[in-house]
């Protein structure tokens, strides 16, 4: 059966640009949570994210410098003309899908790749607004008139996968994923699933977003999510103490290939995906099935697709979002997957440490599993320290934890009760 | 992967049912209606293809937009009285993009300053608490599924071509046996000022007024005009029992930036299984240009013998909804063995195939639809007749 690999990787996280920087920031145990400094946010009720050190205004030099990709210039100058870079989304995307593609050394040969990308909520130009205010409506016929960029008052929704294709030249089929905080994961599967079905050799794949715009962080305050506590240790998933989650921004971008392939061309693989599967709360718009009865379907369909047991998972990598509702109802899948073995099964959730990324949260999670093969390292759960009884799990703590495991579990579950879990294996392990 | 179409409906402006969609096609009439607020005349697109009416579903009015709320109603009204055990069903979503609500946000926006400075103060601090909510990207399929208590198998894609990407998603499902029955909901709305702002820079909407509008395969056209649409499918493994008609989708890019290269669309329907009497539902562009090359490529891999419809000429650019509702309305056509005309052409240059000028009878067994967006986007569905 044919089988996908990660050859390449690109993160860009609130630990900074580049995949070493994350992976260097979840070695270290450190939390890259701090106070929001894209605009003001003096009166927000949330003041604190993952925020990626970025510039507020992103020049095309400065981009053009750090993507490093020659064939990208005329696409790089369209994209800024039509105002593009003002997305922030867009900047993380093609700066990690830069990153991976370099990673994985594809050149001319691979531009034929799909790209299957997720992304996140659209995001308005405040700024933008204001020029057209007239009295008490927006007056579109002076919009109309005045010839500024294309990119205003929402960006199209496959802006993000039409600037990456652009900026790297590829030519395949092109597919972009919605479905919420699931989608990072579910791109990765469609991805892997192309790969395996023989209907693409390579593919990129991966996910971005981003909420830090006024907007977003008004939306997402009216709504409670994050927590109140404006402090570097805002989120503490599956702690006793937790009040909400984090927002983060990021991308986490892969460049997936046939197995075969990869080892004919000498890529190394980093990771093989196993399996996935997604399912349906069918519950609440709002919250999370409790039991998590339909997420633990999604582990299942993941491991009957990888042909693995449950017991072959050394690692999950959580959701684990630090809201009050998600974690217990995460770890009930968990228990209803792995019975008596959950305790023994170490877990932890990156969201303390980046933020919750929203759209790209799968994705970015997917490359935090990729340590455990790299480094023989299982991330840490920063600012856990006292787990809560309705969430018997082996939670690693704030400290990354050294063990040496052949298959991981990355699950993802979507606002509005969508799940998606993907499970890797270590590539030097023999194909089930 | 073919599935099985063995339930429909649609909202679209011409119509909430197919009867009547068809029936109006045939008649040759078209949507087109002038937008309220925006004259004619200055530089915008200012006709657009709307859906009459309300939408049934009111039990989520907190959540959806009106458009959303008919996307639902055209789901309940597919399934019908199916049963269905929730862990088979699958549902695979399509949409457009998130559309803007201005009404929502007016009262946010309306003391904001450039800077942006103060601005939770300024007005952003009065946003519905459920305001995120009702921008959520997977909104239509987090509902239908707790409706429903749907637990299967499930995505939701975006984007121009997002309707034949969800029918070739539920069929690989039905597929591979993860799902028993997939629903399949697509809805897009490119009404809003905003979309015909970018439209209209893009060249793709037309500013003329209703009364000299000129559809696709016109030599005058200058354009086509948006408009919005919700659709559902309920698809089958092939052979279920009941089936209307058997379909199959494609989705592809080319990585342009505006409509796809003659080329993609060359390829695309080159996979498509040939066959000899064959009802084409071109892509719409009302663009001649484009047009033309569209004819050109479907006399060259399809046959000079290909009748030529045109459903968005009719209904207004449906973006993520097209490919949902060429299924719907080509799959009537096939079982009726009928072609529609295109609405309001007057005149037609160039080589064959020529685009219908008036409805006729059809001896076609199978028919094709296809819907382009930009960047680069090409969305195909084949129906048969079963």
């Amino acid at each position: 059966m044919r089988r996908a690999v990660i050859t390449g990787t690109g993160v860009v996280s609130a630990f900074g640009i580049g995949r070493e920087a994350f992976w260097d920031g979840l070695r270290a145990g450190r939390s890259a949570i701090g106070p929001i400094r894209l605009f003001d946010v003096t009166t927000f009720p949330t003041r604190v994210a993952g925020e990626v050190p970025l510039p507020a205004r992103v020049d095309p030099e400065w981009l053009a410098a750090r993507l490093g990709v020659a064939c990208g210039r005329t696409a790089l100058e369209h994209l800024t003309r039509r105002g593009g870079l003002r997305d922030r989304k867009l900047v993380l995307a093609l700066l990690a899908a830069a990153e991976a593609w370099r990673h994985a050394g594809c050149g001319a040969a691979e531009q034929a790749a799909a790209c299957c990308l997720a992304v996140g909520l659209e995001q308005g130009f405040l700024e933008d607004f204001a020029a057209i205010f007239d009295g008490q409506r927006l007056d579109w016929q002076r919009e109309g008139a005045a010839g500024l960029p294309d990119v205003r008052f929402r960006a199209p929704v496959d802006l993000v996968a039409e600037g990456v294709r652009a900026v790297l030249g590829l030519s395949g089929r092109c597919t972009v994923h919605v479905s919420a905080c699931a989608a990072g994961a579910m791109a990765i599967a469609h991805g892997a699933a192309l790969i395996e079905r023989g209907l693409s050799e390579v593919v990129l794949c991966g996910a971005t977003d981003s909420l830090l715009n006024p907007l977003a962080l008004g939306g997402m305050s009216r709504i409670g999510a994050p927590s109140p506590r404006n402090a570097a240790d805002a989120c503490r998933p599956f702690d006793r103490r937790r009040d909400g989650l984090v927002i983060g921004e990021g991308a986490a971008i892969f460049v997936l290939e046939a197995e075969e392939r990869a080892a004919t061309r000498g890529a190394r693989a980093l990771a093989r995906i196993e399996g996935w599967g997604t399912s349906q709360d069918g519950y609440r718009p709002t919250a999370p099935l409790p039991d998590g009865s339909a997420a633990a379907r999604a582990i299942r369909q993941a491991l009957t697709r990888g042909a693995l047991e449950a017991g072959a998972i050394g690692y999950v990598n959580a959701h684990g979002t630090g809201t009050p509702l998600n974690d217990p109802a995460e770890a009930r899948a968990l228990h209803a997957v792995f019975g008596e073995r959950t305790r023994s099964i170490p877990v932890s959730s990156i969201k303390g440490a980046v933020g919750h990324l929203m759209a790209a949260s799968g994705a970015i999670e997917i490359a935090a599993c990729l340590l455990p093969f790299e480094h023989d390292t299982l991330p840490g759960t920063a600012h856990h320290l006292e787990l809560d009884p309705e969430c018997e799990l082996d939670v690693i703590g704030d400290q990354p934890r050294s063990a040496r495991v052949d298959h991981v579990l990355s699950s993802s579950f979507g606002f509005g009760g969508q799940n998606a879990a993907v499970v890797l294996g270590r590539p030097s392990c023999a194909p089930r | 992967m073919r599935a099985a179409l063995t339930g429909s409906s649609l909202r679209t402006p011409l119509g909430h049912d197919v009867g009547t969609v068809v029936r109006r096609l045939l008649a040759g009439e078209h949507a087109a209606r002038p937008v309220a607020g925006i004259p004619a005349g200055r530089g915008l697109c200012a006709v657009a293809g709307r859906i009459e009416g309300e939408p049934a579903c009111t039990s989520h009015r907190k959540f959806l937009d009106r458009l959303e709320l008919f996307a639902i109603d055209a789901s309940r009204q597919a399934l019908g009285a199916r049963r269905v055990c929730a862990e088979r069903l699958g549902i695979f979503v399509a949409t457009g993009g998130l559309r803007v609500r201005w009404d929502d946000l007016m009262p946010a926006l309306a003391r904001q300053e450039p800077d942006a400075n103060r601005c939770w103060d300024r007005g952003l601090r009065s946003l519905h608490p459920f305001w995120l909510l009702r921008y959520l990207s997977n909104n239509v399929h987090a509902l239908l599924s707790a409706d429903l208590g749907a637990t299967g198998e499930g995505a939701t894609f975006g984007g121009a071509n997002a309707g034949a990407q969800a029918i070739a998603s539920a069929a690989r499902a039905l597929a591979a046996h993860a799902v028993d029955v997939a629903l399949v909901v697509s809805y897009d709305a490119l009404t809003g000022p905003e979309a015909l702002l970018s439209g209209t820079r893009s060249g793709a909407l037309t500013t003329s007024p209703v009364d000299r509008l000129r559809p696709a395969y016109d030599a005058a056209a200058e354009g086509g005009y948006p408009g919005e649409a919700a659709a559902a499918l309920i698809l089958e493994r092939p052979g279920a029992e009941g089936a209307l008609t058997v379909v199959e989708a494609w989705s592809t890019a080319d990585g342009q930036p505006g409509l796809p290269r003659a080329d993609t669309l060359s390829h695309a329907l080159g996979q498509v299984v040939p066959c000899t009497a064959v009802l084409v539902d071109g892509s719409g562009q009302a663009r001649p240009a484009s047009d033309t090359e569209e004819r050109a490529v479907l006399a060259a891999t399809l046959g000079e013998g290909v009748q030529l419809m045109c459903l968005q000429a009719a209904t207004g650019q449906l973006g993520a909804a097209t490919a949902a509702v060429q299924a719907i309305v080509l799959g009537e056509l096939l079982r009726r063995r009928l072609v529609p005309q295109v609405a309001g052409l007057r005149e037609v240059t160039g080589p064959p195939p020529r685009p219908q000028g008036g409805s006729a009878t059809s001896s076609a067994r199978a028919a094709i639809g296809i819907g382009m967006g930009a960047p680069g986007l090409l969305g195909v569905v084949r129906l048969e007749a079963p």
